[in-house]
């Protein structure tokens, strides 16, 4: 089987360690950067396309899970995979509970690295397409008028048009001209994509703020 | 006295008036013509008299004196009648000799001799002694005195010469008496004090005598045949017979399973004058018979009065038990050691175990990696032998380690060797780095370079250091702290070309109550320590010939340190 392509990158103070999975990991396709420590890592520019972090737990410096939280901070969506040579299960939960992806012991099954390492690199190019979506929603959401903005949110809650020109004291023909404004900038979309969309980006936020 | 012109009637004596009273008359032999002879011979006793005579009236007057008393007083005759006995007597001698007159010339007729001062022509005094007799008429009246004066100047004079004499003989007496009187104080003194010396001595000697005796240490004393001259309770408790039954025996009749190996050094003892100590004698005596005991003797020449070696005084300890104490006490602390050991490596396997699965990774990691290019066929030549090349260097890496694990399991007997005490550090730098980074704890180096080579057992070492960075460990996981938790690894030259190691941490120090005990065994402040890290850290260092110290610094957290001696000065350092 021939794995999707994507970039790993690997964070290991061990010298060894970085050579041999570099390689190994390059035969399977990947692109690989290695780093000998957290700060490297970090000072490294993004790639553009998608891509994991293969994390050891125990790092001189910021360690693995000091890295975990930093990233997080940044709201980075770079899916983690821990890798520990040492069975320490409160540090794994705590690494689970932070988003981890997955957690290899070392050494681990070649199987079980590959499988982390696909599935790392799927939910990041599912996060690359959400993000995308998410930008060019934010784009169109931008188009809207503050009174369409309000009409929407009222249609989103539920509303009938007739609450909607009560609650903003306008009249509701001129509601409804607003709806169809604002749905026609969206690519008029179903009430149920509409919702979805709204959850992706904020609709509500005026452009400039 | 008398001048021989004068002849035996004094010429002048007849002439000057008042003419004598009739009364006079039968004792002054009344008309001097008359010549019967016994008038002449008194006449002639008066005048040549060396005592001085005169004839006085009731008034004092003088009436009649002879040659003596008129050279006595220096007035002539005739002058003399003019003159009175009180008119020539000094004043002060008056009322004396007025007493004398009334109370004893008057009243039985003559004085006792008194003695009084006349006053001469010339205004010197002369002292006198005077004999006075009343004279009466033949009716018994009254008439006057006789006075016999004698010159006592020279009498005086000797006796004030006496006197002094006297006085004198009277100070050297007392001056000698006192002189003796000292020296008999001092005799006293000294002799209280020959008795209190006397009776220390003897005291002494009865208090030396009760050590003698009763020393728990075994003593006697052999003469040069080697008979027992003298034997305490302790050394016939030794040989098993009572101490009496030494005396006069010889040492290889006593003690033959001893002999052969004490007569001779005996003999030298004796024969050379010098003395044989702390020699370890094995062997057997009727005491305990077949066992065989230890003990430590010492034999010293005793001299005798030539100086000449003339006896030999023997000191003998049992060590036999405390051999045995000591025997036991290494094995107990070679067990303890390895116990500690033991814990040490067990609190050490979690990190081993991380270590080793380092490499393990790799391997596995280059094997999959040459699988699949092979698989593939994607192989070159050089691609394989680079990844063979990594594959064997890390299986290396992980036969050092399990070999460095098993050593100290191994390893009983100090192996020294010359170490770097820098790489010493750095080896457990590596060792433990694991360890620290699954602690959070931050693991710093701190080195001096140039420092000398020490000379050790590196493994013993190690374990000291293990051991104390485990123990700062623990120390710092036991408090919650805001601060960064470390451990500094220093290394640095120290006073003597010493090297110390020291393992600081800036923990909650060493408590204060524990500084006295805290290398004493069984100590801890660990829930489950059993207390002997320290102990045997104490016991690996000090068979280096090093020391360990404790002290907390002054912005907190604990200091212990391990002072090597240079190679040069390591008592483990052999020549080769």
């Amino acid at each position: 089987m021939s794995p999707m392509p994507g970039l790993v990158h690997l964070v290991d103070d061990d010298p060894s360690i970085r050579r041999g999975m570099d390689r190994l990991l390059k035969v399977h396709g990947y692109e690989v950067r290695t780093y000998p420590d957290a700060a490297a890592f970090l000072e490294a520019p993004d790639g553009p396309g998608p891509a994991c972090l293969l994390l050891d737990l125990r790092l001189p410096g910021l360690d693995g899970l000091g890295l975990q939280s930093r990233l997080a901070v940044r709201s980075q969506d770079l899916p983690i995979v821990f890798l520990t040579a040492h069975g320490d299960v409160p540090t794994a939960v705590q690494a689970m509970k932070a988003g981890a992806l997955d957690f290899l012991p070392k050494p681990f099954e070649e199987a079980s690295l590959l499988r982390a390492l696909d599935a790392a690199l799927d939910r990041s190019r599912l996060l690359q397409l959400e993000r995308s979506e998410r930008e060019h929603l934010s784009r169109t959401f931008q188009t809207l008028t503050p009174r369409e903005r309000e009409v929407l949110q009222g249609v989103l809650a539920g509303r009938l048009n007739k609450q909607i020109a009560f609650d903003l004291g306008i009249a509701e023909k001129t509601v409804k001209i607003h709806r169809g404004h604002a749905l026609r900038k969206l690519g008029n979309p179903s009430l149920p994509t509409l919702a979805r969309m709204a959850s992706l980006g904020d609709f509500r936020v005026p452009p400039g703020e | 006295m008398s001048s021989p012109h004068e002849g035996c009637v004094p010429p002048d004596l007849p002439s000057p008036s008042p003419p004598v009273p009739t009364r006079w008359s039968p004792w002054l032999g009344c008309g001097r013509s008359s010549s019967c002879p016994a008038k002449e011979k008194f006449q002639s006793f008066f005048e040549t008299s060396r005592d001085g005579i005169a004839l006085v009236d009731l008034e004092g007057r003088i009436v009649e004196a002879n040659r003596a008393f008129v050279d006595l007083v220096g007035y002539t005759r005739s002058e003399l009648q003019r003159l009175t006995f009180p008119g020539i007597t000094p004043e002060r001698w008056h009322l004396a000799e007025d007493a004398v007159i009334r109370e004893q010339v008057l009243v039985r007729g003559y004085c006792d001799p008194y003695e009084k001062e006349y006053l001469r022509k010339d205004g010197t005094l002369v002292p006198v002694s005077l004999l006075v007799w009343l004279l009466k008429d033949l009716e018994g009246h009254p008439l006057g005195f006789w006075g016999i004066i004698r010159d006592i100047t020279e009498a005086k004079r000797l006796e004030t010469e006496l006197q002094t004499h006297r006085e004198r003989l009277e100070d050297l007496v007392a001056e000698r008496l006192a002189d003796l009187q000292a020296e008999i104080l001092e005799r006293r003194r000294v002799e209280t004090l020959l008795r209190e010396s006397e009776a220390r001595v003897l005291r002494q000697h009865q208090e030396l005598e009760g050590i003698y005796r009763q020393a728990p240490i075994g003593l006697c004393i052999l003469d040069r045949e080697l008979r027992f001259q003298r034997v305490n309770e302790r050394l016939a408790d030794i040989d098993g017979f009572a101490a009496e039954a030494h005396l006069g025996c010889r040492f290889q009749d006593v003690l033959p399973d001893l002999a052969e190996i004490l007569v001779p050094v005996f003999r030298e003892v004796l024969d050379t004058g010098t003395p044989v100590t702390g020699m370890e004698v094995r062997g057997i005596t009727p005491r305990q018979p077949g066992v065989e005991r230890e003990w430590r003797g010492s034999f010293y020449p005793v001299a005798g009065e030539d100086g000449r070696v003339s006896a030999m005084t023997c000191v003998v300890e049992e060590v036999t038990e405390r051999r045995r104490i000591q025997s036991e006490l290494e094995q107990l602390r070679e067990a303890l050691y390895r116990v500690s050991r033991v814990s040490t490596l067990g609190e050490l396997a979690a990190s081993m175990a991380h270590e080793l699965n380092q490499p393990l990774t790799a391997i596995q990691a280059n094997a999959r990696a040459a699988l699949r290019l092979i698989q593939d066929g994607r192989a070159s030549m050089e691609d394989l032998q680079e990844i063979l090349e990594d594959i064997a260097s890390d299986d290396l890496r992980a036969g050092e380690i399990i070999r460095r694990m098993r050593e100290p399991v191994k390893r009983e007997a100090l192996v020294p060797g010359r170490l770097l005490p820098n790489e010493l550090v750095q080896e457990i730098h590596r060792l433990l780095r694991n360890d620290t980074l699954r602690t959070r704890i931050h693991l710093v180096l701190d080195l001096e370079e140039g420092l000398p080579t020490v000379y050790g057992d590196r493994i013993h070492l190690q374990q000291v250091l293990l051991n104390l960075v485990m123990n700062a460990q623990e120390a710092l996981l036991s408090v919650a702290t805001a601060s960064r938790r470390s451990i500094v690894l220093r290394t640095r030259s120290a006073r003597d070309r010493r090297v110390a190691i020291e393992v600081l941490d800036n923990g909650p120090g060493i408590p204060e109550s524990l500084f006295e005990t805290l290398f004493d065994p069984f100590i801890t402040t660990k829930p489950h320590g059993l207390g002997l890290g320290l102990s045997i850290c104490r016991t690996l260092v000090e068979a280096h010939g090093d020391t360990l110290s404790a002290s907390n610094e002054p912005t907190g957290g604990a200091r212990i340190a391990v002072l090597l001696p240079s190679e040069a000065d390591s008592p483990l350092q052999r020549p080769a």
